[in-house]
C-alpha cells in the first residue's frame, strides 16, 4: 500500500513544528533555571560575618578625584577592638575597562585601620575592603560611593 | 572536483596545472589556507567563540555581579570591542567569521517552519539601524556594562534572534538585515585590508554551477547571496568562506588590497540607507563616548529640570533620537543637497552625492571606535587574566595561580593612551578628507568642482574631529550605575 505524500509532507511539517516548539522551549527553560535558580559560591565569600567593619572616616567628604583616606575600625561582634589583621582595599569602577585601585591598609591601633589611596576618576566606585585575621579567617565588605566630578 | 575533471573544464591539456595569479592568498598558505578551506575550518573558529558565549551567559547569570571580577563584561564590553576594531583594522571581518551565533542557525535550518523569504520592504540597512539604536541606548540606560546579569540576556537575546529569524525564513536574513553586530561590522570591514576575490576571472565565467552563490552538494553557497565574480566590496560578507569551500574550482581567494582601495573607488552603491548607516555609525562613536564623560550628566540635570523629564529612559532616547538618528539624517540629506547647490550642477540627484561622500565617514567613525574601545582595551585588557583566575578559583581549580592577581590590568602604560587616541581621530580625519577628494575628482568635474562639492562634508568632518577631541579630553565619568540592571 502506498503512502499519501501530502499527507507524509504534513507529518513532516507537524513533526518540525515540535521539534522546534520543543528546542526552544527546553532553551527557554534552561535558561531560567540557570538564571533563577543558580548562585555561584565564590572563593571571597566572607568567613567572619559577625565581625564589625565600621567607616570611622572617609577623606575627603564629600569624595573628590585625587587622594583620599579610608579610616575602618574592626570589631567583634560586642565592639571589642580586633588588632593584628591584614587589611588592604580594592577600589573598582562599577563598569569594566577601568583599571582597579590597590592598596594596603596600616594597623594604627586600637583595631583602627588607615588606608591611602586616590580616586583616579569621578564616578561610581565599589569599594571592596577585605582582610585576612589573626586565625586566619578572610573578612569582605563592599561598599559603594559616587564621587562627583568637579563640575557636580 | 579531480584535477582531470578541472583541467577539461577550462580546456587545458593534460600538462596545464591551474596557476593561481593572485599574489598573495590566504586560502593557500601552508596551514592557515589549508585549515580555512577545511569543510569545518570555520567551525572551529565557531566552536572557540561559542565556548567564550557559554562562559558569558554561564558567568554573567551564576558569577559575581561586580562588573570588572565577572567574565560577561569583561569578555563583552573590553575584549570583543578591543579585538574587532583591532581584527577590522588588520585583516578583517573576523568575528563575523567566527560568529558563535549563527551556530544555532544550523539547527534551525533543519527544522525550517515555513521558508519564506524575508520580506521585500526590509531588504535593506533600517532594520539594522534600529537595531543599533536599540541596542546602545539599552547600553545607556540599563548601564549593560555595569551588569554582568544584563549583559549575559543580551547573548541569549543574539541567540534567539538569530534562531528564530533562520527557522521561519528559507535565507540567512539574521546577518545581513538585522545583525546590528554585524551592520557594524560591515561597515568598518570596508576599509579592512583583505578581501574576498575570483583568483581568475575566466574561470568563473564559465563556471556553470555557479557553486560560490548557489552551494555544492555537501556546502552552503554564500549565507548573504553575495557573488563572487562581482565581488567588489566587503559590504555583507561574513567571510564565512562558504563560498570557496563550494567552489569546485578552487578559484576564490581571500587576498591583501590596496589601502582605501575600496572607499576611493566609485563602487559604493547610492542607497539612503547605507549613507544613512555608514554617517550614523560615526555620530554613535560620538554619542556613546560623549555618555562616558560630565557634561552629559549636566545635560540631563537641565532636561529635569527645564523639561520636566524625570524619566533617564526618554532623557536618553530625547539625547540618542537627536544625536544619533536626527543630526546624521540632517547630514545625510543636507549635505547632498548642499554638495548639490555648491557644486553647481543641479543634474545632479542628492541620492548620488550621498552614496559618493558618505564613504569618508568609515575612517572618521573608525577613527572614534579605535579611540575609544582602544582606550579600553589598552587600560583593561590585561583584567581578563585576574577575571579567570577568579571564575577558575570559584570552581576549585587553581591552574592560574592561587590568588587572583587584581593589580594586572593595563596592556599599555596610562601617559600612551591619550596620545594614541588623539592619533587615531586625527588620522581617521585627514584619511576622510583624502577619500573625499579621490571621490570627487572624477572625469567630467573641474577641480573647483570637486572642491565645492566635498566643501560641506569636510566641514562636518572637521567640527565631528573638533568634537571627539573635546569629548576625548575629558576625564572618564560613569554614574548611575548603582542598583541600576544589576540582578
Amino acid at each position: 500500500m502506498s503512502r499519501n505524500p501530502l499527507r507524509t509532507a504534513d507529518r513532516t511539517r507537524t513533526d518540525r513544528r515540535r521539534s522546534f516548539l520543543a528546542c526552544f522551549a527546553g532553551f527557554i527553560v534552561a535558561l531560567t533555571l540557570l538564571a533563577g535558580g543558580c548562585t555561584r559560591r565564590t572563593t571571597t565569600t566572607d568567613q567572619a560575618p559577625d565581625l564589625r567593619l565600621d567607616i570611622v572616616e572617609l577623606r575627603p567628604d564629600p569624595p573628590a578625584v585625587g587622594q583620599a583616606t579610608l579610616l575602618l575600625r574592626l570589631g567583634d561582634p560586642e565592639g571589642r577592638p580586633i588588632e593584628g589583621a591584614a587589611m588592604s582595599l580594592r577600589g573598582d569602577m562599577t563598569h569594566a575597562g577601568m583599571a582597579a585601585v590597590l592598596e594596603d591598609a596600616e594597623e594604627v591601633g586600637e583595631g583602627l585601620y588607615r588606608v591611602w589611596f586616590e580616586w583616579t576618576m569621578a564616578g561610581d566606585w565599589a569599594i571592596t575592603v577585605s582582610g585576612t585575621l589573626e586565625d586566619g579567617r578572610t573578612i569582605r565588605r563592599e561598599l559603594q560611593v559616587s564621587v562627583p566630578s568637579g563640575g557636580g | 572536483m579531480d584535477r582531470t575533471a578541472r583541467i577539461v573544464r577550462r580546456g587545458g591539456g593534460p600538462g596545464d596545472i591551474y596557476r593561481p595569479p593572485v599574489n598573495l592568498d590566504l586560502l593557500h598558505l601552508p596551514v592557515l589556507g589549508r585549515l580555512l578551506r577545511w569543510r569545518w575550518g570555520r567551525l572551529v573558529f565557531q566552536v572557540f567563540f561559542l565556548a567564550v558565549a557559554v562562559l558569558v551567559v554561564y558567568d554573567g547569570l551564576t558569577g559575581p555581579q561586580l562588573a570588572p571580577e565577572n567574565s560577561a563584561t569583561v569578555l563583552a564590553w573590553v575584549h570583543y570591542r578591543g579585538f574587532i576594531i583591532l581584527a577590522l583594522l588588520l585583516a578583517g571581518n573576523l568575528f563575523c567569521f567566527g560568529c558563535p551565533f549563527t551556530l544555532p542557525r544550523t539547527l534551525a535550518r533543519r527544522l525550517s517552519l515555513s521558508g519564506g523569504r524575508w520580506p521585500r520592504p526590509l531588504r535593506n540597512k533600517w532594520v539594522s539601524i534600529a537595531g543599533l539604536f536599540l541596542i546602545f541606548w539599552l547600553y545607556e540606560w540599563l548601564d549593560l556594562w555595569a551588569s554582568p546579569w544584563l549583559t549575559a540576556w543580551v547573548a541569549v537575546g543574539y541567540f534567539v534572534g538569530s534562531f528564530v529569524l533562520e527557522a521561519l525564513f528559507a535565507e540567512s536574513p539574521f546577518c545581513k538585515y538585522v545583525c546590528p553586530l554585524g551592520a557594524f561590522n560591515f561597515v568598518y570591514s570596508t576599509a579592512s585590508p583583505l578581501q574576498i576575490r575570483p583568483r581568475e576571472a575566466e574561470v568563473c565565467r564559465t563556471c556553470v554551477g555557479k557553486e560560490c552563490i548557489n552551494g555544492s552538494a555537501t556546502v552552503p553557497g554564500c549565507g548573504t547571496e553575495l557573488f563572487v565574480p562581482t565581488l567588489r566590496s566587503n559590504m555583507d560578507c561574513t567571510f564565512c568562506l562558504d563560498c570557496a569551500r563550494a567552489c569546485p574550482y578552487d578559484n576564490v581567494a581571500l587576498s591583501p588590497r590596496a589601502p582605501l582601495e575600496e572607499l576611493t573607488h566609485d563602487r559604493w552603491p547610492a542607497r539612503w540607507d547605507l549613507a544613512f548607516l555608514v554617517v550614523a555609525l560615526t555620530f554613535f562613536g560620538i554619542s556613546n563616548a560623549f555618555g562616558m564623560v560630565s557634561p552629559v550628566y549636566a545635560l540631563h540635570t537641565w532636561m529635569a529640570e527645564a523639561l520636566g523629564l524625570k524619566s533617564d529612559a526618554v532623557r536618553l532616547l530625547l539625547i540618542f533620537g537627536t544625536l544619533n538618528i536626527a543630526v546624521p539624517a540632517l547630514v545625510v540629506f543636507g549635505g547632498a543637497r548642499m554638495s548639490q547647490v555648491a557644486s553647481g550642477r543641479s543634474s545632479q540627484p542628492p541620492l548620488h552625492l550621498a552614496g559618493r561622500y558618505a564613504p569618508a565617514f568609515v575612517p572618521m567613525g573608525f577613527g572614534i571606535w579605535l579611540a575609544h574601545y582602544g582606550f579600553h582595551f589598552s587600560i583593561a585588557g590585561l583584567a581578563i587574566v585576574p577575571v579567570m583566575q577568579s571564575f577558575l578559583l570559584d570552581h576549585g581549580i587553581s591552574w592560574l595561580g592561587p590568588h587572583p592577581d587584581w593589580g594586572m590590568s593595563r596592556v599599555l602604560p596610562q601617559e600612551w593612551v591619550f596620545p594614541l587616541q588623539v592619533g587615531a581621530v586625527l588620522v581617521g580625519f585627514f584619511v576622510a578628507l583624502y577619500v573625499l577628494l579621490r571621490r570627487a575628482i572624477r572625469p567630467g568635474t573641474t577641480p573647483a568642482e570637486g572642491f565645492r562639492e566635498i566643501l560641506p562634508w569636510a566641514l562636518v568632518l572637521l567640527l565631528i574631529t573638533v568634537v571627539s577631541l573635546s569629548i576625548f579630553n575629558l576625564p572618564m565619568e560613569m554614574r548611575g550605575t548603582f542598583n541600576v540592571g544589576v540582578r
